[in-house]
C-alpha cells in the first residue's frame, strides 16, 4: 500500500507539474500565495469535500476558517478590511479552492459578487457599514437575482419595491439563491415603478423566509434556497446605485466577478481531473501495460491537458485585464467562463470514462467533479447566453451587424 | 477594479509633482497642461469626443455616430456596452464612475459623455 501510494503521489505531482505554464507569468507573491492556498485545499478541503456533498453542507467552522484566512474578503481594499489583493490573486484562490471543492467555491463567488458591486455602486455609508464584516467574513452575502419564471431573461422579473415614507415595502420571490441558507444579507434585485433596483436585504428582516432547496445534481453543499419576501419592510437607505440602473450597472459588476471566480474555479475542477487522470493511467494495469499506454486513454488525457492550460491562460488573461481595468475585460471574462467550464464538462466526463466503474462511485471524486461542472455552464450566465454575447461582440467588431 | 483606478489615479498624482491635480486640464493624460481658457478646454472636448467616438465606433455595430445620436433610446448599445463605455472613460481619463454618477444624462450621447468627462475632470462649462 506504501509503495501503491508513493507511485499516486508521484503521478500526481508529476501532472500538477502541467500547470506550469502561469509560473512565468506570475509574479513570486502571486505564485508563492497560489502554493498557499493549494496547500490549505489539500488540508482543509480535498479530505472532506465529498462528505460535505452527500450532507449537503457546508459545516460553519469551514466558513469561519476562510473567513479567518482572508479569503471571504481578499479582493477588497484594506481601508474596509480586506486583503488589497490583485485579481490575479483572487483568480489562483478560486482555482486552488475549485480543485477541491465547487461548493466552498460558491461562497467565495457570492461573496465576490455581493462586495464588488456594493464597492463599486454604494454610497459612502452603505461601503463603511456593509463592507468590513463582509472582508472579515463575519457576514456572508447572497446575490438574489434569478426568480422561478426569470432566469436569464432578467428583465421579466417580478418582485417589487413600492416606496413608503424613508423606506421600501418588498414583495417577491427568488430561486436558485447560493448560499442563501446562511447569508446574513441579501443584494434583492427588483423593480420600484417599473424601474429595476437593487437593495441590501437583512436575512432577519421581519417577512423574509428562506426555504432550503436539497437534491441538487451538483453544488449540493452550495447552500441554495428560495428566498420568500411577504411585505418586507426595507430601510430607503439601502438601496444600492440608483432606480433605473440595477440591471444595467449594478448586476453585471456582480455578475463580472461571479463570472471571473467560476472560471478559475472551473479551471482548478478541470485540474482535479486531469490529475485524477494522468494519476490513474499511470498506476492502473490493464493486461501487460498501463492505461497510459492505451491510445484512447492518452487522446482523453491529450485533449484534458490542453484543455487545462489554454483555460488557465484565459483566466490569467482575465484577471490580469480585470486588475489593468481594460474595457475589454468583460469579453475576456466571458471568453474564460465560456471555455473553461465547458472543458470541465467534457475533463469530468472523460475522467470518469478513464476511471471506468470506479469513477461513477460516490467515493471517486471525479463523480462529483461530473455532477459540479455541469452546473458551472449554467451558472452566472449559462454557456448559450454566453455565446449569444461573445457572438455578438465578435461580430459587432468587425461592423458585420447583429441586432 | 477599484484598486486598478486608483493605480491610474497614483500615476497621474506621479505626473503632477505641483500638486495641481484637479485643476482645470491637468489630469487629462495626454493633453497639455496650460492656463485655464476656453481654448483650452475645446481642444480637451475635441479630444475627448473623437476618442470615445472612435472606441464605441470599435465596439458595437455602427459606421456613423453623430454627437447627439441617442446610445441607449436607439437600442444600438447593450447593458455590456454600458459597464464597457464606463470602464473605458475611467481608464482613459483618470476618473472613477461613482454612485453619484448614475445619471442617464451621463452616458445618453457622444456630447453627453463628452461633457461629463470634462467635468470630472474639473472643467467648467464653456
Amino acid at each position: 500500500m506504501g509503495d501503491l501510494h508513493g507511485a499516486w503521489s508521484a503521478a500526481v505531482t508529476q501532472a500538477t507539474g502541467r500547470n506550469s505554464c502561469m509560473r512565468h507569468l506570475l509574479t513570486d507573491e502571486q505564485e508563492r500565495r497560489h502554493k498557499d492556498f493549494k496547500a490549505f485545499v489539500a488540508l482543509n478541503v480535498e479530505p472532506f469535500a465529498g462528505q460535505w456533498d452527500r450532507e449537503q453542507r457546508i459545516p460553519d467552522a469551514v466558513i469561519a476558517l476562510l473567513a479567518k484566512s482572508g479569503y471571504l474578503g481578499c479582493s477588497l481594499p484594506p481601508q474596509y478590511g480586506g486583503q488589497g489583493w490583485d485579481t490575479v490573486t483572487f483568480g489562483l484562490l478560486n482555482e486552488a479552492l475549485g480543485r477541491g471543492s465547487s461548493a466552498l467555491t460558491g461562497v467565495l463567488t457570492v461573496q465576490a459578487m455581493v462586495s464588488m458591486a456594493l464597492l463599486k455602486w454604494g454610497s459612502n455609508e452603505q461601503k463603511e457599514k456593509w463592507l468590513p464584516p463582509l472582508a472579515r467574513g463575519e457576514m456572508i452575502g447572497a446575490f438574489a437575482m434569478t426568480e422561478p419564471g426569470a432566469g436569464s431573461d432578467i428583465q421579466s422579473m417580478a418582485t417589487g419595491f413600492t416606496s413608503e415614507g424613508d423606506h421600501f415595502i418588498l414583495n417577491g420571490h427568488k430561486k436558485w439563491i447560493s448560499c442563501a441558507q446562511f447569508a446574513a444579507v441579501f443584494l434583492v434585485f427588483g423593480k420600484l415603478d417599473q424601474r429595476p433596483v437593487a437593495c441590501l436585504v437583512p436575512r432577519d428582516s421581519p417577512g423574509l423566509r428562506v426555504e432550503p432547496i436539497d437534491d441538487l445534481m451538483g453544488f449540493r453543499a452550495a447552500g441554495l434556497a428560495e428566498v420568500h419576501f411577504n411585505d418586507v419592510e426595507v430601510p430607503s437607505a439601502n438601496l444600492v446605485g440608483k432606480p433605473g440602473f440595477a440591471l444595467s450597472h449594478v448586476a453585471p459588476v456582480g455578475l463580472h466577478h461571479g463570472r471571473i471566480s467560476t472560471a478559475c474555479s472551473a479551471a482548478g475542477l478541470l485540474r482535479g481531473c486531469f490529475e485524477d487522470s494522468v494519476a490513474h493511467a499511470a498506476m492502473r494495469k490493464i493486461g501487460d501495460k498501463s492505461a497510459g499506454g492505451i491510445g484512447m486513454i492518452r487522446s482523453l488525457i491529450a485533449r484534458m491537458g490542453t484543455d487545462l492550460e489554454a483555460g488557465s491562460l484565459l483566466c490569467h488573461n482575465a484577471c490580469h485585464a480585470e486588475d489593468e481595468h481594460f474595457p475589454e475585460v468583460f469579453e475576456k471574462t466571458l471568453m474564460a467562463k465560456y471555455f473553461t467550464s465547458r472543458a470541465a464538462v467534457q475533463a469530468a466526463s472523460d475522467a470518469v470514462q478513464i476511471r471506468g466503474a470506479s469513477g461513477c462511485h460516490g467515493s471517486s471524486a471525479v463523480s462529483r467533479y461530473y455532477r459540479d461542472a455541469k452546473i458551472m455552464e449554467i451558472i452566472e450566465g449559462t454557456t448559450q447566453i454566453h455565446e449569444d454575447i461573445l457572438g455578438k461582440i465578435f461580430v459587432d467588431q468587425v461592423g458585420g451587424g447583429g441586432k | 477594479m477599484n484598486s486598478a483606478v486608483q493605480t491610474t489615479r497614483s500615476n497621474v498624482a506621479d505626473e503632477d509633482p505641483a500638486g495641481k491635480g484637479n485643476e482645470e486640464g491637468s489630469r487629462i493624460p495626454g493633453l497639455p497642461r496650460s492656463p485655464s481658457g476656453k481654448s483650452m478646454r475645446t481642444e480637451a472636448e475635441k479630444e475627448i469626443r473623437e476618442t470615445v467616438r472612435d472606441f464605441i465606433l470599435r465596439s458595437i455595430s455602427i459606421t456613423k455616430l453623430d454627437d447627439d445620436d441617442n446610445l441607449f433610446e436607439s437600442g444600438i448599445a447593450n447593458s455590456l456596452f454600458a459597464v464597457q463605455l464606463m470602464t473605458f472613460i475611467e481608464k482613459s481619463y483618470a476618473i472613477e464612475v461613482g454612485m453619484d454618477d448614475l445619471d442617464i444624462e451621463n452616458f445618453r450621447s457622444l456630447n453627453a459623455t463628452t461633457a461629463f468627462v470634462l467635468k470630472k475632470n474639473g472643467w467648467r462649462n464653456g
